[in-house]
């Protein structure tokens, strides 16, 4: 079985994904520093030092992550899941660790723009699968839209970079500043042969209870205030977004359309990030249990 | 790849040894091996359902408001409760509530506890930690980075520790 540590030792130190979580750390008024090994994990959550502490909690915090009626490995699997379907290329050949700008330019024919209603549906599934793994990790009823959408006012670290991220590549780089309408209405109006089409909807559905497809408007609406609040905030319209994203990304002349294409099959921000945030919650957990 | 930190002589001999053995750096042993061994070779845990909810223990922690800060509930699962205590946006103290039934160990620290907060043992632990072992059962754990031992144990006073101790299962 896979452990909680090696979980997150698996995670890249650099790549594309984290130079995209860095540049989106400027959107977030925090400075994210990308944790793969559990005793800094430990370190930084508790504040403790001694050795025989860290190693007391981390014990603690991998018998929480091995113990499947815990559902933190169900959390993780999710962010996975959403992770998975992007992928045309493969992330381990495009990363090259040395340049401060990655080409896609030897790529661009296979860079295919969604259709915007698979991409809406696309991001209104990735969405939901945040508030499945939300729920999952905090023990919150399955269809808490509420306790979600009050809980992005106080989320920090992964958490919070992961919903920016999103917003950036999911909203306004394809629909600009009014994604989240338009993301709301796109979905509302999504037919049952739309919803198919999109791959990550097919997966996520299964793992929401009720109607799925009310599930992600709702889920939608009640982030709308929060996000919109961040776009005002940090002025996020489709030329900053894709200005910024150029100089971590070359798609040569691609258009917005074609740049969130490049991070939809460059990145795995949700995964990536999602495992963080899982790892920091348990080893909260494990601080206050032993 | 880097090399992992481990702690002793012994560790640091063995780790070297498996590194040697593997043709150099690559996956060494790491400060986790042990209990990765333990954890798969214990039984299955049992189904939960043998230790008081969450939910319950919410109402224990302290009011949101205590101190003027506001109360932010962020973990509730069975056996587990948590919330952040914060001003102006910054998190002052994190309280929770554990029930020891899940890890009987954690009742250790509290033998020969020379302190005591409304009657049950109240200890500290590492450099950010107070903690009350209430009922002989339910942990209720105040941390902070800001707060010393003696501001924590106000807090943990501002539990409901009465109300906690009656939600003991017959």
């Amino acid at each position: 079985m896979e452990h909680l540590h090696q979980t997150l030792s698996a995670l890249p130190a650099q790549n594309l994904t984290v130079r995209l979580l860095k540049l989106t750390s400027q959107w977030v008024d925090d400075e994210w520093e990308n944790v793969t090994d559990l005793a800094t994990l430990i370190r930084k959550v508790t504040g403790e030092t001694k050795e025989s502490d860290l190693q007391a909690i981390g014990e603690r915090a991998m018998r929480l992550y091995a113990d499947p009626n815990e559902h933190y490995q169900r959390a993780v699997r999710v962010y996975r899941l959403v992770d998975d379907v992007d992928k045309l290329i493969g992330g381990a050949s495009l990363v090259d660790q040395v340049a401060q700008r990655f080409s896609f330019l030897g790529f661009l024919d296979r860079l295919v723009p969604k259709p915007e209603k698979m991409q809406a549906v696309d991001a209104g599934a990735k969405l939901a699968a945040e508030l499945v793994a939300f729920t999952s990790v905090n023990g919150l009823p399955g269809d808490s839209v509420s306790d979600f959408a009050r809980s992005l006012a106080n989320s920090a670290h992964e958490d919070r970079l992961r919903l920016v991220c999103w917003v950036v590549a999911e909203g306004v780089l394809p629909f600009g500043p009014d994604c989240v309408q338009l993301l709301i209405d796109r979905v509302g109006s999504a037919s049952a042969s739309d919803l198919q089409h999109s791959a990550i909807f097919g997966k996520i559905a299964p793992l929401l209870p009720g109607d799925a497809q009310a599930l992600v408007v709702r889920t939608l609406e009640g982030i709308g205030d929060w996000a919109g609040a961040l776009m005002k905030k940090q002025q996020l319209t489709q030329a900053s977004v894709g200005a910024s994203l150029r100089s971590i990304l070359d798609v040569g002349e691609g258009s917005f359309d074609v740049l969130g294409a490049a991070i939809d099959v460059g990145t795995n921000y949700f995964e990536h990030t999602g495992t963080q945030s899982v790892a920091r919650q348990i080893v909260k957990r494990a601080y206050g249990e032993i | 790849m880097h090399r992992r930190t481990v702690t002793n002589g012994a560790g640091i001999a063995a780790f070297l040894l498996i590194a040697l053995a593997c043709g150099g750096m690559g996956e060494g042993a790491t400060q986790w091996d042990q209990a990765a061994d333990e954890i798969e070779a214990a039984e299955a845990p049992p189904p939960i359902g043998a230790i008081v909810e969450g939910s319950s223990f919410n109402a224990a922690l302290p009011d949101d408001g205590h101190s003027g800060t506001t109360r932010v509930f962020t973990q509730e699962k069975e056996g587990y409760a948590e919330a952040e205590y914060k001003l102006d946006g910054k998190t002052v103290i994190t309280v929770s509530v554990s029930d020891t039934r899940d890890n009987p160990s954690a009742r250790e620290k509290f033998a020969g506890a020379s302190a005591t907060v409304g009657g049950y043992p109240a200890v500290e632990k590492g450099s950010n930690a107070s903690m009350v072992l209430v009922a002989d059962r339910f942990q209720v754990r105040a941390s902070s980075s800001s707060l010393d031992h003696n501001a924590r144990l106000t807090w943990l006073e501002a539990a409901h520790l009465t109300q906690l101790a009656a939600l003991q299962p017959e």
